[in-house]
């Protein structure tokens, strides 16, 4: 029996506008293939509400680069502050539907954890294709979670692109937030 | 940007030697870090103890990435001042002693693989490039327009392109080493954080090896294997790296450049040399300090202020102020107007002396030169003022010198005190950083076209607070944009980019400075399909030879370079442009 659908099932209001349409898996292990949007066409947020990574709280003076990074009384290491912003971008683009916060998430299968990296890391927790983690340390390209969402505007890609019109339509991160990402995997987890 | 900062000069912490628990009967023979040095800081902009006398790397993750526009842009110029710092740092190796570690990264020869073969030309990987059989410097035609800069002693510049292992990891990772790679590569992918790439600008020092000799001794230099250059009936000047020849060059400026994470584009800083003597008391912050002897500043008008081209004479076509009227510049003859100045020679123009390697003009027979002057003194469209962070930065670099100079912590090699940064260019908007952009605050720049919509974007209270205050019944929004980026450049809310957006090396864009050319980096380094010139479309005419078609990796230069010189050239390689009917692109084989 596929749990997943019955899962589904349970939990149809949470489920309709927000799963993607899944792929093979096809751009396991090749290089990151995104499709950013036109110039001209920026990735606009739509609600008027929902904040950018821009947000997130400011970094200023470099005092010692072995200590990290100060700002007024509050220090963080590089990859603290690497990781807070890839965790901001993953809950401002994934967390309405995969967020910690709902009780049964989306996808097949279901999850629910995009704010949690230490469950995304365990390989136990299945994505929709066998033996690929959401997360590999230190290897983006092998992490799930990355390849959907640098499929940009392709088939399968994260968040999910809706054609239909009477859809809701996604904020999708950009290359700037890409890039944030693939360090975070790369060199912070 | 200059803005009211609270200043940072309070609260540096110093190291402390730990000094208890030593015997002080037993030699120490142990390695320490030389005592800290106390620097005292000015405005908002530090400087790191710890970069000196080592400069530890900048690689990711030890960097973050910086906030944006309305926080202040220090972290960007101290990125680019480290970079700097450890690209040009003295060599320690016992038979490289003293060579500036740039000269041991990877060039071109090194991460590509060419239709013909060079391995065998080069020397071994991680020790300073260039054989009798292969020059590791060259380029001679400046990008853009592919013009020559000739100094006063009638000789050209030699160009370098270098980049770090991170960056020769990516090609590899990624396969990328062949032009035909390059040209199949997906157009969304994307270089990652920690990257970075040089330009430098080097001057032929005739015949001079002393290092105390004045013309080396506050320079950066090295001996170079350079190409030779030879001149074709028709005067076009050719350059053979494999028949190089040895001489000696001093680095008279250098683009450092960089990526971190959140900012693919790369943060683009520019550093030249400066004659200033910190240890007499003088300083130099900024251009127009009147230390910077590659080239002067713009002079001075009759009100006896510094000012920016008008819009009535962008090129300073009617500017017949001399520039300067005494000094020592390397690429300025003093006497020089405004309105003679960043003029190239036409190659036809030029005749090459094969021996001396020199060139003269040929209608008179003199000594062929360039005068190359600074037209934007801040690099900046709205001022003539610099950003206080650089100012402040450069002071500060300048007292860490200083001090670690006193206290005698610096290798007597060591001259990277003699350069200042002049500025850098990233984008302040990087969401914007998207495929076939400019990447400019032009027409199509998403804030203007829409300035109401990106509310949730960085500095979205201030556009909306420009609006509300402008707006009037025979005013478009988009007046108000266009007003607001003209008066207030890179730190209006509308601008998607950051720092100094009329930035140029006078020694390596010295004829592309003008406002319809080449007036800032992303003029050039976008992510637009590239000419068979080496340039964006945008800048030429749509229907010219493709080399490249749109690529997030078009904004290094590093891979239409090498794609130009490999198959950009040969008629064999030109087949129909499908994406432009009518026109050709290059297919590399």
């Amino acid at each position: 029996m596929d749990h997943r659908i019955s899962i589904l099932l349970l939990f149809p209001p949470l489920s309709a506008a927000c799963i993607g349409e899944l792929d093979n898996g096809a751009a396991r292990g090749s290089p990151p293939e995104i499709l950013p949007v036109a110039f001209g066409h920026a990735p606009d947020p739509g609600d008027g509400a929902t904040p950018t990574l821009l947000d997130t709280p400011p970094i200023q003076v470099v005092t010692d680069l072995a200590a990290g990074v100060v700002k007024g009384a509050d220090t963080m290491t590089p990859c603290d502050a690497t990781g807070a912003q890839a965790l901001f971008i993953l809950e401002t683009y994934c967390g309405s539907c995969h967020g910690s916060n709902l009780l049964v998430g989306q996808g097949a299968p279901a999850w629910n954890y995009v704010d949690v990296p230490a469950r995304m890391l365990d390989a136990t927790n299945r994505t929709d294709i066998e033996g690929v983690p959401f997360l590999v340390q230190a290897n983006p390209k092998g992490s799930r979670i990355y390849q959907r969402i640098v499929l940009g505007n392709q088939k399968g890609a994260m968040p999910p692109v809706n054609n239909d019109p009477t859809l809701p339509v996604y904020p999708r991160p950009n290359v700037s937030d890409y890039s944030v990402l693939y360090e975070w995997i790369k060199s912070c987890l | 940007m200059n803005r009211d900062l609270p200043l940072a000069r309070a609260g540096c912490a110093f190291f402390l030697a730990l000094a208890a628990c030593q015997d002080p009967t037993k030699p120490d023979v142990a390695a320490h870090p030389p005592d800290p040095i106390e620097v005292p800081q000015v405005e908002d902009c530090a400087a790191s103890q710890e970069w000196l006398p080592v400069t530890p790397p900048l690689g990711t993750p030890t960097y973050v990435r910086p906030a944006p526009h309305p926080e202040t842009e220090c972290p960007f110029y101290r990125g680019a001042w480290q970079t700097f710092l450890v690209a040009t740092q003295p060599d320690t190796r016992p038979d490289f002693i003293g060579e500036p570690a740039l000269k041991s990264y990877a060039v071109l020869d090194d991460v590509f693989q060419r239709y013909t073969p060079v391995d065998n030309l080069l020397a071994p990987s991680g020790t300073p490039r260039g054989t009798p059989d292969r020059a590791w410097l060259g380029d001679v035609k400046q990008a853009g327009g592919r013009e020559i800069l000739l100094d006063q002693n009638g000789h050209t510049l030699y160009y370098g392109i270098h980049v770090n292992q991170a960056f020769v990891d990516f090609i590899r990772e990624n396969r990328l080493e062949t032009a035909k790679a390059i040209q199949d590569a997906s157009p969304t992918l994307f270089l990652p954080g920690g990257l970075a790439e040089f330009k430098s600008a080097w001057q032929e020092v005739d015949g001079i090896t002393d290092p105390n000799d004045p013309e080396l001794a506050d320079y950066i230099w090295t001996q170079a294997w350079v190409p030779t250059l030879e001149q074709a009936g028709d005067g076009t000047i050719e350059e053979n790296r494999n028949r190089p020849r040895q001489i000696t060059v001093r680095l008279l400026a250098i683009h450092a450049v960089f990526t971190i994470p959140g900012h693919p584009e790369f943060v683009w800083g520019s550093l030249e040399h400066t004659d200033v003597d910190a240890s007499k008391g003088e300083t130099d912050t900024k251009a127009a300090d009147g230390h910077r002897n590659v080239a002067p500043v713009v002079a001075p008008d009759v009100t006896g202020h510094l000012q920016n081209p008008n819009a009535d004479d962008p090129n300073n076509l009617n500017n017949s102020t001399i520039v300067a009227d005494h000094g020592n510049f390397l690429v300025y003859k003093p006497g020089v107007p405004a309105n003679q100045g960043d003029q190239s020679l036409a190659e036809k123009d030029l005749v090459l002396d094969g021996d001396s390697q020199t060139f003269r003009v040929k209608a008179t027979g003199a000594i062929a030169q360039t005068s190359i002057y600074r037209m934007f003194p801040a690099s900046k469209s709205n001022t003539v003022d610099p950003d206080d962070a650089i100012s402040s930065l450069n002071h500060n670099v300048e007292q860490l010198f200083l001090r670690a100079q006193q206290a005698g912590h610096l290798d007597a090699n060591d001259k990277r005190m003699h350069y200042r940064l002049v500025g850098a260019q990233w984008m302040d908007k990087p969401a914007f950083f998207t495929l076939d952009s400019t990447l400019q605050n032009d027409r199509v720049n998403p804030l203007l076209l829409d300035p109401n919509k990106y509310d949730a974007m960085n500095q979205a209270g201030e556009r909306i607070e420009v609006l509300a205050k402008n707006a009037a019944p025979d005013k478009t929004d988009a007046d108000t944009v266009l007003a607001d980026l003209r008066e207030r450049g890179s730190d209006s809310p509308f601008s998607i980019l950051a720092g100094e957006d009329r930035m140029s090396s006078t020694a390596m864009e010295s004829f592309t400075q003008r406002p319809d050319s080449f007036f800032n980096c992303f003029s050039c380094h976008n992510t637009q399909a590239v000419t068979a010139k080496g340039v964006p479309v945008s800048k030429g005419d749509v229907a010219q030879i493709q080399l490249l078609k749109p690529k997030l990796l078009n904004v290094s230069h590093v891979f239409s370079q090498f794609v130009l010189e490999e198959c950009g050239e040969d008629p064999a390689n030109l087949v129909d442009n499908e994406d432009s009917p009518g026109a050709k692109r290059v297919q590399c084989p």
